[in-house]
């Protein structure tokens, strides 16, 4: 089946949101980290 | 109302609906608040709480076009927006601005205590829903008190370093509380035409063009020695205070010119709206380059 222009974009936005998911993930887990590693 | 069908949208309408340019002012605000505040934060965990303030502000601005989308329709200078546009489905802008505005007060929670989430979840909300769903239709001093939520930037970025809110960081909202209704003002003024056809009382449509530059004039006159407050609290140094009174004499000469200005003419509003612009900015990187206790990390 041909890609249409709806597929790609659709495609697209999920790239992006699973990109923003594992950003969001990475950044709790380094400011956990480093609460930790501050913390008196 | 949304004006078209919406199939599936791009990523680059889903930014245009955080509003980048009303972050990139916040973010700003926010970092100088943050710099200027006595005290340290870790690198890593100021650049998220930077981040949460960007995505706060960003949400607020998709729930305000979720709300106004009707208007926005109507108005020359949002017709474009992604909503009107066709280009994002209403209900879809919705719970983007919703969801954002959870992952920004969490973020900043996290990274910055919960002073700041707090006073950050109050603005979002207080911007949302004061300001868009209440006041903006309702009253011409819209702008002034809904102009509050815009104000707390700094306050959240000194809460992200010292924990609290003290009164050089109440300085820092009211300089931006009063910076508010003169920079929307004159905006209004050479938009006036835009807001009468959709029905939202700006000063200028309700009292006039001549009562909205008197008050214009009076609101910068008040902010001249909230500017310079931050010297006398030692904030500041004796260049941001030679800074700010500069910067603030030259608002008030803006205001005077709009003031002399015909009704009929808004040459000097535009010109006004482009100068509170840069007064803002430049006040702010001021406030760091001579500031008492700016530390670059």
């Amino acid at each position: 089946m041909p890609q249409s222009e709806l597929h790609d974009r659709r495609k697209t936005k999920n790239w992006v949101l699973m990109g923003a998911l594992v950003a969001f993930i990475t950044i709790v887990f380094a400011v956990t980290i480093i609460k930790m590693a501050v913390a008196p | 109302m949304d004006t078209a069908p919406v199939t599936e949208t791009k990523i680059a309408d889903h930014i245009a609906l955080l509003k980048p340019r009303v972050m990139s002012l916040v973010v700003f605000s926010g970092l100088c608040g943050m710099l200027a505040a006595p005290g340290h934060i870790n690198p890593f965990l100021g650049a998220v709480a930077l981040l949460a303030l960007a995505i706060g502000a960003g949400a607020a601005g998709a729930i305000n076009m979720w709300y106004d989308r009707d208007i926005d329709a109507v108005m020359k200078r949002t017709r474009n927006r992604p909503i009107p546009a066709g280009l994002v489905n209403s209900s879809e802008a919705l719970g983007f601005g919703v969801v954002l505005s959870i992952v920004a007060v969490m973020l900043m929670a996290l990274a910055a205590g919960w002073v700041a989430a707090a006073i950050l979840a109050f603005a979002n909300l207080f911007y949302s829903i004061v300001y868009t769903m209440w006041l903006k239709r309702r009253t011409p001093q819209n702008i002034v008190i809904g102009g509050a939520a815009g104000a707390f930037p700094p306050m959240i970025g000194w809460a992200a370093v010292t924990g609290g809110v003290d009164a050089a960081s109440i300085v820092l909202f009211l300089l931006i509380f009063f910076w508010t209704p003169p920079h929307f003002w004159a905006l209004a003024l050479f938009s006036s035409d835009d807001y009468r056809l959709a029905n939202i009382p700006m000063l200028p449509v309700i009292k006039g063009p001549r009562e909205t530059k008197r008050q214009m004039l009076a609101y910068t006159i008040v902010l001249f020695p909230l500017a310079v407050a931050p010297y006398y609290l030692g904030v500041g140094g004796v260049g941001y205070l030679i800074a700010s009174a500069v910067l603030g004499l030259l608002f008030i000469l803006s205001a005077l010119r709009v003031m002399k200005e015909p009704d009929g003419q808004t040459r000097a509003a535009r010109q006004m709206f482009g100068y509170s612009v840069f007064y803002l900015f430049a006040i702010f990187a001021a406030l760091v380059a001579d500031g008492t206790y700016v530390t670059f990390f």
